[in-house]
């Protein structure tokens, strides 16, 4: 039933229409591919998105992906490590980008264009190593890593401030804490003269 | 020219007078301990809340499409805003550890009971007045936080047999929360509730004064004072000037409980503030565990014990009108604890199974 062509299930793709299928959705992904060697190679059994990406069972898009393992179907063993050393820093630097705005997040910071700007940093990069393209991937790192370096600095100015509060805060709490302290000498005092005096 | 003022409003009002009989010649019982500086403590915090939610007010946008993006506002734009918003919030539940500091402290002396049954119930008035400003304010950031939080609260009005359901209507302004509860919400929170809480604080101080302080009751010296048929201020010869002797006490108190605040605003405001407030309100998804504040805990947990929600419901009602009318019940005058075993032990059953079902609250 669920596989009749009446409730929309269209089968499955032939293998060279992979990338349009996909691309109905990933649409930057596929202009990317199909510039790329991949892509290029598609009618001679070039690698496709579930190649890569899986089909059923979808991998989310990571740096795991390319491993010599998978790459070495086609490609020399050393390919692989070569292209995934260029990306790998880059992508990791986002990625924790993400994660730090996550956790400013939860601390009532406002992070949504920070989160935003990054998401889409980030899924610029990843459209860049769909080209598979070695010398393009490190031409264009250099500045993937400045974008990130900006918001990375947002966030460290975010930060000091934080730190900057906790030191006062500390200050504060420090003085309100030997104000109590006086006051209970002071008390003190007191009590010794109500104690001599009864 | 100070002087003078002060020399003008002398021979009109008698200012020397009323100072000199509420401070220096106003006198406590010598034994007056620690605990009696609470009341003191809980003025400072309300005045407080009571500026800092004025400073909020006038940044904050009570409708539901835009409340939450105005407490983001006073948390990321505002100068200062952060400070003040957080002092509000945390120093909403240093109120009410406060609160339950100053009753647990009256309870164990003892101090309730006639000819001081009205300081009682209006304090217990107070106690309840103060829940209902927690539970009111939770709601106008509008974060997921706060409109499932009051989602569960006021669903527990539904246990109530026959009027439940209406009920729940009337207290959410419809079916489900939304528009028309923030409205009324807020209507509560910063007009009824703070009006109703300020002039019961009123009262509240001027039974103490009126009947006179208690005196602990510890120390070898100590006898229950006798309660006469007619209204009598209870004196203390030779006790200590409230200023300055006992008033630095109080500051002393009051400097240490400002520096809690100012700690936990500072490094732990997360304690009271989960991530879920830093999420806007959003109906259609539930957030996988949703609790009350901890001072709700024991209420939101007794509800699940009971078979029924509105046996849980009628063991609370049955607990707080209990305790409400207490002076009426335990009506002996004898306060020292040593002499109130019965009582002592209730205390400390009490204090215990408050403290155990918070926990099991917390957990389950
Ligand atoms: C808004 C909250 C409250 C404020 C501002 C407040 C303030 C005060 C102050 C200033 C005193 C005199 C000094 C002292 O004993 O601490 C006092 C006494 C007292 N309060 Fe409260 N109170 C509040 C809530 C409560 C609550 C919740 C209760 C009990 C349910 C309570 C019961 C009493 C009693 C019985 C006394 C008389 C103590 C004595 O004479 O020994 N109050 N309160």
């Amino acid at each position: 039933m669920a596989m009749s062509p009446e409730r929309g299930f269209i089968g499955v793709p032939a293998y060279e229409a992979v990338p349009d299928f996909c691309g109905r959705c990933h649409i930057g992904v596929k202009e990317d591919y199909l510039l790329s060697a991949h892509g290029q190679a598609i009618a001679e059994g070039g690698a496709n998105c579930v190649t890569c990406h899986g089909n059923h069972v979808v991998v989310k898009a990571g740096p795991e992906i390319i491993n010599p393992e998978d790459c070495s179907q086609c490609h020399g063993y050393g390919q692989a490590g070569e292209i995934k050393a260029a990306i790998v820093k880059t992508d990791e630097m986002l990625a924790s980008l993400a994660e730090n705005l996550g956790f400013m997040g939860k601390k009532g910071i406002a992070v949504k264009s920070m989160e935003s700007e990054t998401f889409a940093l980030r899924n610029d990069f990843r459209r860049l190593f769909h080209s598979v393209n070695v010398e393009k991937i490190s031409n264009e790192t250099a500045d993937f890593q400045q974008r990130g370096m900006a918001i990375q600095q947002k966030i460290d100015a975010v930060q000091t401030e934080l730190d900057q509060r906790k030191l006062i805060g500390g200050v504060v709490t420090g003085l309100l804490v030997l104000a109590s302290l006086i006051c209970f000498l002071i008390r003190k005092t007191y009590q010794q003269e109500e104690d001599g005096s009864s | 020219m100070l002087e003078r003022l002060y020399h003008f409003l002398e021979v009109r009002l008698g200012i020397r007078d009323i100072l000199e009989q509420n401070l220096t010649k106003y006198l406590l019982p010598n034994n007056v301990n620690i605990w009696y500086t609470l009341g003191a403590v809980l003025i400072t915090l309300f005045v407080t809340q009571f500026i800092t939610g004025i400073l909020l007010l006038v940044y904050y946008v009570p409708n539901p499409a835009e409340a939450f993006q105005s407490v983001e506002r006073i948390m990321n734009e505002v100068p200062y805003g952060w400070l003040i918003r957080y002092l509000h919030a945390v120093g909403s539940n240093v109120i009410v550890i406060a609160l339950l500091l100053h009753m647990l402290s009256v309870l164990f002396m003892g101090s309730y009971k006639k000819p001081r049954e009205l300081t009682w119930v209006s304090g217990f008035i107070l106690l309840n007045l103060s829940f209902a400003l927690c539970l009111t304010g939770y709601l106008l950031p509008w974060s997921q936080l706060s409109f499932w939080a009051t989602t569960v609260a006021t669903d527990a009005a539904g246990a109530v047999p026959v009027i439940g359901d209406a009920l729940v209507r009337f207290l959410r302004g419809g079916a489900m929360v939304g528009d028309a509860t923030l409205g009324r919400f807020f209507a509560l929170h910063v007009m009824v509730l703070p009006a109703m809480l300020a002039g019961l604080v009123g009262f509240h101080l001027f039974c103490v004064r009126r009947i006179g302080i208690s005196r602990p009751p510890f120390g070898e010296d100590y006898r229950p004072a006798e309660v006469k048929g007619y209204f009598h201020h209870e004196e203390h010869p030779g006790g200590i000037p409230f200023f300055p002797n006992y008033a630095i006490k109080d500051m002393a108190v009051i400097f240490f409980f400002l520096a809690g605040l100012v700690y936990l605003v500072f490094f732990a405001p997360g304690l009271f503030i989960p991530p879920s407030a830093f999420e806007p309100a959003d109906p259609f998804t539930t957030p996988e565990h949703i609790k009350p504040e901890w001072y709700f805990l024991w209420a939101y947990q007794t509800l699940k014990i009971f078979p029924s929600e509105f046996l849980g419901l009628a063991v609370q009602g049955l607990v707080m009108t209990g305790l409400a009318l207490l002076p009426f019940i335990d009506r002996g005058s004898e306060r020292r604890p040593g002499r109130r075993p019965l009582f002592i032990a209730c205390y400390i059953l009490g204090i215990l199974l408050f403290v155990g079902i918070s926990v099991w609250g917390h957990y389950s």
